[in-house]
């Protein structure tokens, strides 16, 4: 499958470029690198005012109603714009985790707070690829640590893979983070993205699903990784733009160095890996507007193409600008980290590449064409 | 969000209900193990066959036998004809390069004589730029023609000629006046490839194969007629010969060579360290990577296709199809022939190459992928030039003009 945009699609686009462009201060982004725990307010008052964190969240909820692709429409732009917060995604994963298993009282409590970003969500999932230790749902209550966890410092809920102490199998609980959370700042170099540790001693669980969790779970991180994989293509994009025009204005031996096949063609493969990350990402969208069975392979697919242009497109981005690429007063070293924190946040490449695979594998067992 | 027409849908429909009944006769079960003799005999039968029923040349005037359709219904025709293997390959040069030059330039008469029998497969056509010295540089030909009264004389040599040697003419570039700026001396024409001074060599490839040829001309006369556009316009026609249809992704018959299921099942049946070969990383990896490029090939494509069924030109970025397909193929070609170890050496060198069917033959075959039809290098100035607006490389050749 794959879709072209509407007009609908084209003004949001447009206007969150025209909101984005206006807001966007490398200088701030840059500030924010120095400390711990701190991330762009004038980023998500945007985000607020647009009503993008309302996109995906049902009208009966005070959301738009609206789908994942208007969702990626804008991430694409936040990744362009090095976004120095993570809340629109993480906080998607909470919310797509109540769409599709929350009981009524559970979305009505939490759904209109996410929708109007009053409410910060996060989201742990890695548990669903590692299959490490996980915390303790004991009696309605969280018990463990998780972390690096983006939004951690921030988010008001989080929806993790736990253990439950009664049944001895894994479920997806929905977390609120309250008083009986300690929340300890990570310091990284990505320091926008409110990373912390947490540690639950009590934090209020609600069990999410209790069957098959760990698919579920893993279903969840494939839809988030879909969102995000948007957010690698906007970086992408950026890295290429700045690479391509810094390679036709930049002269070197009495040309433009973009003349160099060694430059030209560097760009020229910015350019394929880019183009093959939209393709997928593209694709997976559509996969998870209409839930197709395959989501995960298709997310697995987006993500791997995304992770792969995204690194590509920021370091060679910084390689075409030479010294000046490698200096803290050049962008590029914001979409730089950005490019690798995505690339972790999720779950690496090779752990997306065993998901996939192992679908592939057991799709042909099953007797399926893979 | 768009969806194909149901106009285009039936259109598909009407193309599957037509093929299927031949998949017997024409599909890839039944090419397995034959010539390339008889695979083009093959080929030169379903050829009829489509002109028959009314899908040759489906985007050609229906005055000369086409079907007065647009690139969207080839493009769909092509994807159900390459979903069953049929053996289209050898036509894709013949009608998508030297006849669409011949419905812009020859005249009335030269079309209805040469385009029907095209069409029918009864006349296949070639293309006839590069020279031994002239392969990217097409502006560099050497091959001269000189007039002579109402005629001209073609003497030279071409090379990398795709399958000439069941051509029955081809569209060729020649240097008509080597005084003039390199750009600027050549002209255009329509040659016929069993006239006297004319000599086809097969040029056995590295896997064994012959699938392109040299083409020596020994003072072939041929009449001022049979030049297509200006005098000194061959450069231009040359370069609008190979604009055409740029949009042929669907047609790349090969492309990853053999399905990624193919080695999927390998993976499963072959043991390493203890365990299938599915469960290792290594192995896996490959597997996803493949699977994910593979999508997202499939995705531009499909873009393309919603693009040219909006009535639009596709993007540019379909041009990327066969820069990464041969880097997929190699990549999975290689992975396979490694999991079957000292098996993976067998190598049938006197079968046609079927990259499509034998990881070995895709492997023996990736070399030629990466250069025929625009080297990587070339695809990536390409890109570079034409998509990104970056500047042209240093040209001497055009600086001293």
């Amino acid at each position: 499958m794959a879709f072209l945009l509407d007009d609908d699609h084209r003004q949001i686009v447009r206007e969150a470029e025209r909101r984005l462009a206006d807001g966007f201060s490398p200088d701030r982004l840059r500030d924010l690198l120095e400390r711990t725990g701190g991330h762009d307010e004038v980023f998500w008052t945007a985000c607020r005012e647009m009503g993008w964190t309302a996109v995906t969240i049902g009208e009966e909820h005070r959301g738009l109603g609206l789908g994942p692709v208007e969702l990626c429409l804008v991430t694409q732009l936040t990744g362009r714009f090095a976004a120095g917060a993570p809340f629109l995604s993480t906080s998607y994963g909470v919310s797509e985790a109540l769409r599709l298993h929350g009981a009524s009282e559970v979305q009505a409590r939490h759904l209109p707070g996410l929708a109007a970003g009053e409410t910060i969500g996060a989201v742990d999932l890695t548990g669903a690829l590692d299959g490490g230790d996980r915390p303790e749902v004991r009696d309605g209550a969280l018990h463990g640590v998780l972390g690096p966890v983006a939004a951690g410092l921030q988010a008001a809920a989080l929806v993790t893979l736990a253990h439950d102490a009664a049944t001895g199998s894994d479920v997806l609980a929905l977390v609120e983070l309250d008083a009986r959370t300690r929340r300890a700042p990570v310091q990284t170099f990505d320091n926008s993205r409110g990373y912390a540790d947490l540690t639950f001693e009590g934090a209020p669980a609600t069990v999410l699903v209790a069957t098959d969790a760990r698919q579920a779970a893993l279903d969840l991180l494939a839809r988030v990784a879909v969102v995000v994989a948007f957010e690698q293509l906007g970086v992408a994009e950026a890295c290429l733009e700045r690479a391509r025009a810094f390679a036709n204005e930049r002269q070197a031996f009495g040309q433009p160095i973009g003349k160099f096949q060694a430059i030209k063609h560097r760009i020229a493969e910015i350019y394929v890996a880019t183009e093959l990350a939209r393709g997928a990402a593209l694709r997976a969208v559509l996969a998870l507007r209409d839930d197709a069975a395959d989501l995960v392979v298709q997310a697995g697919a987006a993500r791997l193409c995304a992770i792969e242009a995204s690194e590509l497109a920021a370091r060679e981005a910084i390689q075409t600008h030479g010294a000046i690429g490698v200096t803290w007063e050049h962008d590029l070293h914001l979409y730089y980290r950005r490019s690798r924190a995505l690339a972790l946040e999720l779950g690496a490449a090779g752990r997306w590449e065993d998901v996939v695979a192992e679908r592939l594998v057991a799709r042909q067992a099953r007797g399926q064409v893979a | 969000m768009t969806a194909l027409s149901p106009e285009l849908e039936a259109f598909r429909a009407r193309a599957i209900a037509f093929m299927d009944p031949h998949v017997a006769e024409f599909g890839q079960a039944a090419r397995l193990g034959l010539s390339l003799d008889d695979d083009v005999a093959l080929a030169r039968r379903w050829q009829a066959t489509k002109a028959a029923a009314g899908f040759a040349g489906l985007t050609f005037p229906t005055a000369y036998g086409g079907a007065g359709l647009s690139q969207i219904e080839q493009v769909l025709f092509v994807e159900e004809e390459a979903a069953r293997g049929f053996p289209s390959a050898y036509f894709v040069i013949s009608l998508s390069m030297p006849i669409p030059m011949m419905l812009r330039y020859a005249t009335p008469q030269q079309k209805a004589r040469f385009v029907p029998p095209a069409l029918r497969g009864e006349e296949m056509w070639s293309q006839l730029f590069s020279e031994p010295s002239t392969g990217s540089d097409l502006a560099a030909v050497r091959t001269r023609a000189v007039r002579d009264g109402d005629d001209w004389i073609l003497s030279g040599q071409k090379v990398w000629t795709t399958f000439a040697q069941y051509s029955d003419y081809g569209v060729i570039v020649a240097r008509s006046d080597p005084d003039a700026p390199k750009h600027r001396g050549l002209t255009y024409f329509f040659v016929d490839l069993k006239a006297p001074g004319v000599t086809v060599r097969p040029i056995r490839q590295l896997h064994g194969a012959e699938e392109f040829n040299e083409v020596f001309f020994d003072d072939v006369r041929i009449p001022d007629a049979w030049r297509l556009g200006e005098i000194g316009a061959g450069f231009r026609l040359a370069v609008e010969t190979l604009m055409i249809e740029r949009y042929t992704a669907a047609a790349d018959e090969a492309g990853f060579g053999p399905p990624l299921d193919a080695l999927v099942a390998l993976a499963r049946r072959t043991p390493l360290n203890g365990r299938p070969a599915s469960e290792d990383h290594r192995v896996r990896g490959v597997i996803a990577r493949a699977f994910a490029t593979q999508q997202a090939l499939s995705a531009i494509h499909e873009k393309s296709v919603l693009e040219l069924a909006a009535g639009r030109e596709p993007g540019p970025e379909g041009s990327i199809h066969k820069l990464v397909g041969a880097r997929g193929r190699r990549e999975v070609a290689i992975c396979a022939l490694d999991l079957m170890g000292a098996d993976g050496l067998r190598f049938d060198a006197g079968a046609h190459p079927r990259p499509k069917t034998d990881f070995a033959m895709s492997w023996m075959d990736q070399p030629t992928l990466r250069i025929a039809g625009g080297t990587d290098e070339m695809l990536l100035n390409t890109v570079a030039e034409r998509i990104l607006g970056l500047p042209q490389d240093y040209r001497p050749d055009k600086a001293s003009r």
